[in-house]
């Protein structure tokens, strides 16, 4: 363990050889339990679970597409490229744009609550 | 793969010394790299980790070099040369598989974890089959990468270097695999994240470079790129349309639907990628290098497609496919021709640049993929299943205690000689996080020691096994056996991590039986598809066994995996117990504890 995260190490955590001992257990029920943890895990789900769900269907749509409308996806655009590029390109754009914004989501709602939930939860284990 | 004749634009005799002289640089680099790193000689968080202290960028860059194999890099632009709009639905599935990996995992399994997948389910299911399970579904699916990745360096090195001997095959898939062994074994991950680094630079350089020189023989004009593609295609107007590969039959079409499914779910299940989120310091530094690494595989996969078009547009679609069957030489082919042509000193050195840069690319991948699966068999199997099997001697020994819970496994005789402080989520005996931290003070444990050198030998031993299995598989496709790793670690791998992270009455049983029933119709049904006998390009051509129609399993062996998973659980004879779902939900989300 190199020293720069002794501080944060399990192995700074005593009383908890077991990791399952009664008090490290009731101090992780209770954090779970406690309003800031709860915010956190809000904000972490209520973007990811349906984020996740419309890109995986998006993506599946277009590769379903291939088989089931191939001539809707040979349809011209714009000179040699037509729809089934243009969705293709979109798919690079969609991934890039749901980065940034989930980093965007991390960055302002959760990163800063995670922190200090975490240095509570670990003087609590103390 | 096979054999091809000889490429007819492809350069002779001094353009291949310049190639054989880059990469004796390569080789000669690489080495040095593992000799630095492997000076610090540290305990299993140097081995596994890299000491966890390499930053985003740094970490990015090893992700995408970890995930940029030589298939991507001539693979996907060797089918887009060749079969134009269907290559690039390859590439879109390798990259929107990454928004998985950074929602869905990257910072929770950084969080909960230590080295490897197995360690994320061991914190709330601590039974040492799950982890013996998942363990042995690591090993599988890098097996397999590992094959792929010998077996193109095997056809791909031996033509880049202008022969196509059998022998030449044979002793380059030797000497690639000798290398790795020493990379991992000498130098642990700080070596091998550091070959990725390099290699992961060079291969963005190479690709930016080409694509400059491309753009500008085309005065910019992609349009103008896209129109004389399709005119040396030999497929005209149909070269830009879906079809040209997977569009023969309905069955054709069901099997890239099936390996879409795989690619995209299949990158969040694989043991080298997830392991390469434990060498950075915090979750959120996962997430950053995650994000580094969207942003690098995208613009490469994107430079791919322009690169792909224009071997077809410069050196033409049948030339690639006479150069190889598989298209995997049309960037170098691009590479001679954008440098001035055959016989001119800017192709010649341009050509042996690229080639250079694929060598090193195929070095890279199978050091990590080594890495991956030798941690997965000391660290989960060995060390945390086998290791921490209950025994009956040695009882007198210590203060062996079960865990409060009879149930859990029983704390190891070698782990019971360590201070209780040294490590908590390591010594409690949870079909174990295995070495766990070192002790306080940095020097390793002995127990972690002998971890440490049970890697060493298990990564002697799985490189010894992965040659032997390619010298055997050297007839197979390595698109195929890539998409076939990806199918079985979406089926055995990413349905019980995703259920242990999120469903709240997840169990041990319904774990064990996630794993197996995704694992086990998936290498089932391979061995009865057409790939394994019943086509003339079979592993097996002379026979025909085969009753499953399609060439990837993903369609039926991930829903399987997580049905398996879900039928498990309701049939277990004993609920998920909520105080470690309770720890393992505030771990993962707030970087409690973690390693």
């Amino acid at each position: 363990m190199s020293g720069a995260e002794s501080g944060a190490a399990p192995g700074t955590v005593p009383g908890a050889d077991g990791g399952g001992t009664d008090s490290s257990t009731e101090v992780y029920k209770a954090v779970q339990q406690s309003a800031a943890f709860r915010r956190i895990r809000h904000s972490y789900r209520t973007f990811v679970f349906p984020v996740s769900g419309v890109f995986l269907a998006w993506y599946l749509l277009y590769v379903a597409a291939q088989a089931a409308a191939p001539g809707l996806m040979r349809h011209p655009v714009a000179g040699p490229v037509n729809v089934a590029w243009l969705l293709g390109l979109l798919q690079f754009a969609t991934t890039f744009l749901l980065t940034w914004l989930y980093s965007r989501n991390a960055r302002t709602k959760r990163d800063r609550a995670a922190l200090s939930l975490r240095w509570d939860t670990q003087d609590q284990l103390r | 793969m096979r054999a091809a004749t000889p490429p007819p634009v492809a350069p002779t005799g001094d353009h291949h010394d310049l190639a054989i002289a880059l990469f004796a640089v390569i080789v000669l680099v690489t080495l040095a790299i593992t000799l630095l790193a492997g000076r610090r000689r540290g305990g299993a968080e140097d081995f596994y980790a890299g000491g966890r202290d390499f930053t985003p960028l740094q970490n990015g860059f090893a992700l995408s070099g970890d995930y940029l194999s030589a298939a991507s890099f001539l693979g996907v632009a060797g089918l887009i040369a060749l079969y134009g709009y269907d290559g690039v639905l390859y590439s879109i599935g390798f990259l929107v598989a990454w928004l998985v990996v950074l929602m869905l995992v990257a910072e929770l399994v950084r969080n909960a974890g230590r080295y490897t997948l197995a360690d994320v389910l061991a914190l709330r299911l601590r039974r040492r089959k799950v982890r013996a399970a998942a363990g042995g579904a690591s090993v599988v699916v890098t097996l397999f990468y590992l094959v792929a990745q010998m077996v193109g360096a095997g056809s791909l090195v031996a033509l880049l270097l202008g022969t196509n001997s059998a022998q030449a095959r044979t002793w380059t898939i030797v000497a690639v695999g000798g290398l790795m062994i020493v990379y991992v074994t000498v130098g642990g991950m700080r070596a091998t994240t550091w070959i990725q680094i390099v290699k992961a630079v060079l291969l963005v350089a190479g690709s930016v470079l080409l694509t400059v020189l491309l753009v500008v023989r085309f005065h910019g004009d992609v349009a103008e790129l896209m129109r004389q593609a399709a005119q040396h295609s030999g497929a005209g107007q149909r070269y830009l349309e879906p079809g040209l590969k997977y569009g023969k039959s309905f069955t054709s079409r069901l099997d890239f639907f099936s390996l879409g499914l795989a690619l995209v779910l299949g990158t969040a299940g694989l043991p080298h990628i997830l392991s390469r989120f434990y060498t950075v310091p915090t979750a959120r530094a996962a997430r950053r290098s995650t994000m580094w690494a969207i942003g690098l595989v995208g613009g490469f996969y994107l430079m791919a497609i322009a690169l792909g078009l224009g071997a077809t547009a410069l050196v033409g679609s049948a030339e690639v496919r006479h150069a190889n069957s598989a298209g995997n030489t049309a960037v170098p082919l691009l590479a001679l021709v954008l440098g001035g042509g055959n016989g001119s000193t800017g192709g010649v050195v341009l050509f042996a640049l690229i080639s250079a840069i694929a060598f090193a690319t195929i070095l890279a991948v199978v050091a990590g993929l080594t890495l991956a699966s030798s941690a997965a068999f000391a660290h989960d199997i060995w060390a945390g299943a086998w290791r921490c099997r209950p025994r009956r001697t040695g009882a007198g020994r210590g203060d062996r205690r079960s865990r409060a819970r009879g149930r859990r496994a029983v704390v190891p005789a070698s782990r019971r000689s360590r201070r209780a402080a040294v490590s908590r989520t390591g010594g409690d005996g949870r079909a174990g996080t295995g070495a766990g931290t070192g002790a306080a003070d940095g020097t390793p444990t002995v127990a972690e020691r002998e971890e440490v050198l049970v890697a060493r030998i298990a990564a002697v031993g799985i490189g010894a096994v992965a040659i032997v299995l390619s010298l055997f598989a050297q007839q197979l496709n390595v698109a195929f056996l890539v998409g076939l790793a990806f199918a079985v670690a979406a089926s055995a791998n990413l349905p019980v991590l995703l259920y242990s992270l999120f469903w709240r009455r997840f169990t041990a049983r319904g774990a064990v039986c996630s794993v197996y029933g995704g694992l086990i119709p998936a290498v089932v049904l391979v061995a009865f598809s057409p790939v394994v006998s019943g086509t003339k390009v079979a592993l097996f051509p002379g026979m025909d066994f085969h009753w499953f129609p399609l060439e990837n399993p993903g369609i039926v062996s991930i829903p399987l995996g997580f049905l398996a998973g879900w039928i498990g659980t309701l049939t277990s004879p004993e609920p998920a117990d909520p105080d470690r779902f309770a720890e393992l939900e505030v771990r993962s989300l707030t970087g409690a504890g973690a390693a």
